[in-house]
């Protein structure tokens, strides 16, 4: 927290949308967007149109008198065929701004719907041969998850090929947050599980990060904590307002810490499981989570390692680093069993996944040179393996 | 953690885009691009005698952006009054402007905001003050300004980022604020602050202080509000006395810089009350430094206003100001809190008492009469004060009595 020494001064940039945060700040929707005009599209899925919370943004929208039109075809993990369909669309309509209601995913197809509609061709393009050059549709984003920080990142996250790709612009950022924790309590167990692992994992692994500064490492600590000490109750029971005001406000906070550069070893191993299985991102970090402590917390500065005990209410006042580590590691296995996270095994992996899971996961050089500890092709091997030979959580 | 009821609580948090870090300032000619080729600069005086402004111009220059520079004429205490303002204002509305950029401290900053804001809005700055006598308003302006970068070359808190202009007229100090004031980029550069003198250290980091103290104390606090506060506190307490000694010391600039812009960062939540409410009032009469008429307050305002936080918030207060609170009770607590930040003042010669700024017990009234009158910031207040407790804080100013 304090006393940083010249060689880690860092520098780093944030571009944050305006972000509005708390219960029944949906109600703001229509005030905000008639700056932007009279014609929205609401992109979504279908399931939150069932469950009434589209609804929730009609009412205020309808207030201000503009007319909408709603694109419910969102899948999970978009791929670039949905996505150039809803560019073409919204190029067609003159649509004067966006509006994304939903998790990750429907939030990156409406970062991509604004950029496509002033910017010529299809979303892979931009992946790596063209840059985006042109300031998106005005975008607001109403997260119903608490974990993907989607709302924050300038990243648009798709599946192309059978793998993860992201294509980045700062004209991604969206123009409006509206952050909600009272649109998250419909969300189901396991959709509640997954998210609040996912941004768990951010928070660990920006914390791990060599681009880790004093603000991220304040802000990361604030959210482990958060999350350590709500997702089990916003998991068993729902309901709990307060409960789900600190998984958005942790989850939410992570997110744009995140933005500092923050993803590194998990999110190596998380892509490449994450490609593979397709499994909710949350959990393709919770499979590895365990092993990455385990690499990590022996090499790390004991102050460090003993800030991220106490976020995690463990008190290593008289104990030695190596039972800080183990206890760590214990804590964060409990976690994972208590919201019934699988394992590596429960995702249908078979033994001869695991060369192809090694080889993956060393092409992400960039995540692997974010890390304050780079592990060696054997270090992979034996992450892989003991991934492997979990059974379960306990 | 804070109640249930708290949860209800709403926050709306607009930053500019920030770019953070030492050297950070060579990036401004590659931001400015975006905006148009033509800017208006508003420095001052000792920015230029630094030689810092070359290393605002020169990235400009490189991407070939034109730059007129305005160079502000210093005041006794280089607070812009409403003259000065006009004559920015009549500078930006002279020619087509771009982009405005401020390069200085909170003084500099809020004279780019007015240049910016009032080259897109008609008439005269006073008709846009949000605080009428009785009725506090944010909607007056009503078209965007130009888009403005802000330098900062101090610690001081917030103005970067702020959505407030402060003004000194006829012996008040009041503001006009709106969310079309918020600056597009800041870009704050640790190694922009090394060439500070003593004083202005002094003033800018404990007005980032006062602004951490208040973030951290406002009934509207929320648990991200309360970390990035205890944050800055723990950063000025440890930092400011070495910057203080050895102005040269980047470590310590860069603890002090981060710390002055993570308390304006904190106090998204609407945080200033009391201590700015007080020094509002203080430098509207005696134009003294911002930092300086909030930092006299802090100690008498932290005895009493510790009566009304719970032991274990307070105990987080005190270990951010390098107290060992064991063993300790909450009375001991608050007198140790006091002390550290009485210490702090006297260890930079910051003024402790009204009696520096040439105050009177006459004026106390005055004073006290203008405080009261933010009522929006008494009301955040966990310490409801009545006029006869703010009057005996005032004398306690005054005599140095804490």
């Amino acid at each position: 927290m304090s006393g940083y020494r010249p060689e880690i001064l860092r520098s780093y940039t944030l571009k944050l949308p305006k972000i509005i945060f708390g219960v029944n700040t949906v109600e703001e929707v229509g005030l905000e967007a008639i700056k932007f005009g009279k014609k929205c599209l609401i992109i979504t899925d279908k399931i939150l149109e069932e469950i009434g919370l589209v609804d929730k943004i009609i009412e205020p929208l309808k207030k201000e008198n503009i007319s909408y039109d709603i694109f419910d075809k969102v899948e999970a993990e978009p791929g670039p065929k949905n996505i150039n369909s809803l560019g073409e669309l919204v190029r067609e309509e003159r649509y004067k701004f966006v509006v994304g209601l939903g998790g990750g995913s429907c939030i990156d197809t409406s970062k991509a719907a604004s950029v496509l509609a002033t910017n010529n061709g299809k979303i892979e393009e931009y992946i790596s041969d063209r840059k985006i050059l042109n300031n998106g549709l005005p975008n607001i984003v109403l997260p119903t998850t608490s974990g993907s920080g989607a709302e924050n990142s300038y990243a648009i996250v798709l599946r192309y090929r059978g793998e993860k790709v992201i294509v980045r612009s700062p004209y991604c950022t969206p123009d409006i947050a509206i952050v909600d924790p009272s649109l998250t309590v419909t969300m189901p167990k396991s959709v509640t599980a997954a998210t609040g692992i996912g941004a768990f994992c951010d928070g660990i692994d920006t914390y791990f990060c060599v681009n880790a500064n004093a603000l991220s490492d304040t802000v990361c600590l604030l959210a482990i904590n958060l999350i350590w000490k709500n997702l089990r109750q916003a998991y068993y029971d729902g309901s709990n307002l307060e409960a789900r005001y600190y998984m958005s406000l942790a989850a939410h906070h992570v997110g744009w810490v995140d933005l500092f550069g923050g993803a590194a070893l998990i999110h190596a191993f998380a892509h490449t499981i994450g490609g593979m299985w397709r499994v909710p991102h949350g959990f393709a970090c919770a499979v590895v989570l365990p092993y990455i402590l385990k690499l990590t917390t022996n090499a790390m500065p004991k102050s460090r390692l003993f800030k991220l005990a106490e976020a995690l209410e463990i008190e290593p006042k008289g104990l030695s680093t190596n039972k800080v580590a183990s206890k760590v590691i214990t804590a964060n296995k409990f976690l994972l069993k208590d919201v019934n996270a699988p394992t590596l095994r429960d995702l249908g992996t078979k033994r001869t996944d695991l060369q192809r899971i090694i080889e993956e996961v060393l092409k992400w050089k960039k995540y692997f040179q974010r890390s304050v500890v780079v592990p060696s092709e054997n270090e992979v091997v034996e992450i892989v393996n003991d991934m492997w030979n979990c059974k379960s959580w306990n | 953690m804070i109640s249930y009821n708290q949860i209800k609580e709403i926050y709306s948090w607009e930053l500019p885009k920030i770019i953070f870090g030492i050297d950070a300032v060579e990036k401004v000619g590659i931001e400015a691009k975006q905006y148009g080729k033509k800017a208006l600069i508003v420095t001052g005086k000792s920015i230029k005698k630094h030689g810092l402004l070359d290393r605002v111009t020169e990235p400009l220059q490189n991407e070939n952006i034109e730059v007129d520079i305005y160079t502000s004429s210093p005041t006794k205490w280089e607070e812009p009054d409403l003259e000065e303002y006009n004559r920015v204002m009549t500078t930006s509305r002279r020619k087509k402007y771009d982009l405005v950029i401020a390069v200085g401290g909170g003084a500099r900053m809020d004279m780019a905001k007015i240049a910016a804001i009032m080259a897109k809005n008609p008439g005269e700055i006073h008709q846009y003050l949000s605080e009428g006598e009785t009725e506090y308003r944010d909607d007056l302006i009503k078209n965007p300004g130009l888009p403005t970068m802000m330098i900062s070359t101090t610690h001081g808190a917030g103005a970067e980022i702020g959505h407030a202009i402060m003004l000194h007229i006829k012996k008040r100090t009041t503001q006009i604020k709106s969310p079309y004031i918020i600056p597009k980029v800041a870009v704050i550069d640790p190694s922009l602050t090394v060439t500070m003198p003593k004083s202005v250290t002094a003033a800018t980091a404990l007005d980032a202080l006062a602004t951490a103290i208040e973030s951290y104390t406002t009934i509207h606090n929320t648990p991200l509000s309360d970390l990035l506060s205890l944050f800055a506190i723990k950063l000025v307490s440890e930092n400011l006395r070495i910057a203080y000694g050895d102005g040269r010391n980047i470590e310590a600039r860069y603890n002090l810089t981060l710390a002055g812009h993570i308390a304006g960062v904190a106090n998204f939540v609407g945080a200033a009350h009391l201590i700015h409410a007080f020094s509002n009032a203080i430098g509207g009469m005696w134009r003294v430094p911002h930092g300086f008429a909030c930092s006299v307050t802090i100690p008498y305002i932290l005895d009493s206003l510790t009566k009304t936080t719970s032991k274990s918030r307070l105990n987080k207060l005190a270990q951010a100001l390098c107290i060992n609170t064991r063993r300790l009770t909450k009375d001991e607590v608050t007198e140790k809190i006091v002390q550290a930040t009485k210490k702090l003042n006297e260890d930079v010669k910051s003024p402790t008492s009204l009696k520096n700024f040439g105050a009177k017990k006459e004026d106390i009234p005055e004073m006290v009469k203008q405080t009261l009158a933010w009522k929006h910031f008494i009301d955040r207040s966990p310490w409801k004060i009545t006029y006869d407790e703010a009057i005996k804080l005032g004398e306690r100013m005054l005599e140095f009595k804490i």
